[in-house]
């Protein structure tokens, strides 16, 4: 059996961290490359992006903020990558054995509580028939 | 009843021959069937899921078709066949809800997510639980039978919702055989039939136990009541 959505989540998750690393690029280029430049450039943020100063279009960025930019988003999905092994370490913890066997002991619970229950219910209407058979039988006796 | 003694006579077979075919499946399972390369051990949980859902449907029809019959000509008969199916298929509803997601933590890395065919199976849950719970609190007056008998036939529209949920809105749920499913391999589909069978006796048991406490009940009462009428007799003469 194969399905081709098994590996959706991994998929999906690589997905996000590269969006996110995406988003996070282009804020770099944009309204931080400023303050990006100045990281690169090891030089105070106020002098190569004062405040009041409009955010730097992407146009406009230099070779230096498209570096940081990839380094911070290098960083971005490091992290990420680093959060999924930590996800999938947790999740690897159940063994498949264990959930395997678990579904099974699961099903045989309910099995036999099931019958368990029904054979009780059906052992005391058995015993409720015949004492009421018995109590018949004295009415009858008693007409006779 | 005819059809009850012939039912309680062939019980004995059916019991053995359920009982043998759980086990020979069993043993098709863990031991003939080879373990899947992608997904692990953890498939293992298919050969018991899908028919446990089969299972599923069978109860709830039965319960819907005998619910209609009820509705058509009021005999407590098609309650209680509709009752025991529904009590039945419950059961396995609720083994779906389980070992569906004890899968899914394996294979979708999350026990569970709001699919379309998981959402309506655990919409399916609720409004048979519902139809149980006022079989349970409500008495068992001809007018909650006929409220009951009609609430299983609304909930059954939920099975063919149910059914073609992948095929008509996609979804992370696989398919396997139907729909364009890459199918199993001969070891795997042996394994997969045998449970089939083991399933289809272990409902027969279930639902002839839980219907044979019903009717017995049924007896019980009518026996009440005669009691009551003979010692009245008794009294007044």
């Amino acid at each position: 059996m194969k399905s081709s959505k098994d590996c959706i989540y991994p998929q999906r998750r690589r997905l996000k961290n590269g969006v996110v690393a995406l988003l996070l690029a282009g804020l770099s280029l944009g309204s931080l490359g400023g303050a990006s430049a100045a990281f690169a450039q090891d030089a105070p943020a106020e002098q190569a992006a004062p405040p009041a100063a409009p955010p730097a279009a992407p146009a406009n960025s230099s070779p230096g903020s498209l570096a940081t930019a990839i380094a911070v988003s290098s960083e971005v999905v490091t992290q990420a990558s680093r959060s999924a092994q930590r996800q999938s370490r947790e999740h690897a913890r159940i063994s498949g054995g264990n959930l395997t066997i678990a579904a099974y002991f699961v099903l045989w619970i309910f099995v036999f509580a099931l019958i368990f229950l029904t054979m009780r219910r059906q052992r005391a209407l058995n015993q409720e028939l015949s004492e009421l058979g018995r109590r018949m039988d004295v009415v009858f006796e008693d007409m006779k | 009843m005819a059809v009850v003694r012939i039912l309680e006579k062939i019980f004995p077979v059916l019991l053995i021959l359920s009982a043998l075919a759980m086990m020979a499946s069993l043993y098709l399972i863990f031991f003939h069937a080879p373990i899947e390369l992608t997904m692990g051990v953890v498939q293992k949980i298919f050969y018991v899921h899908v028919p446990a859902a089969m299972i599923m449907y069978a109860g709830f029809t039965i319960a819907s078709l005998a619910s209609f019959l009820y509705l058509l000509k009021p005999n407590r008969v098609w309650d209680m066949v509709a009752v025991s199916g529904a009590e039945v298929g419950l059961l396995f509803c609720l083994y779906v809800l389980v070992s569906g997601p004890l899968w899914a933590y394996k294979a979708w890395g999350t026990a569970w997510t709001w699919d379309p065919q998981l959402t309506a199976t655990f919409v399916l849950f609720l409004l048979y639980t519902g139809y149980m719970l006022l079989r349970i609190f409500s008495g068992s007056g001809e007018r909650v039978r006929k409220i009951a008998a009609v609430l299983a036939i609304i909930a059954f529209v939920d099975i063919p919702i149910i059914h073609y949920a992948v095929r008509q809105w996609g979804g992370m749920h696989p398919v396997v055989e139907r729909e364009g499913g890459g199918g199993l391999g001969p070891e795997m589909k042996l394994a997969f039939s045998a449970a089939m069978l083991g399933f289809l006796g272990l409902f027969l048991v279930l639902f002839w136990l839980r219907l044979r406490v019903r009717l017995t009940q049924q007896a019980v009462d009518r026996l009440y009541l005669d009691v009551e009428d003979a010692a009245q007799v008794l009294a007044g003469s």
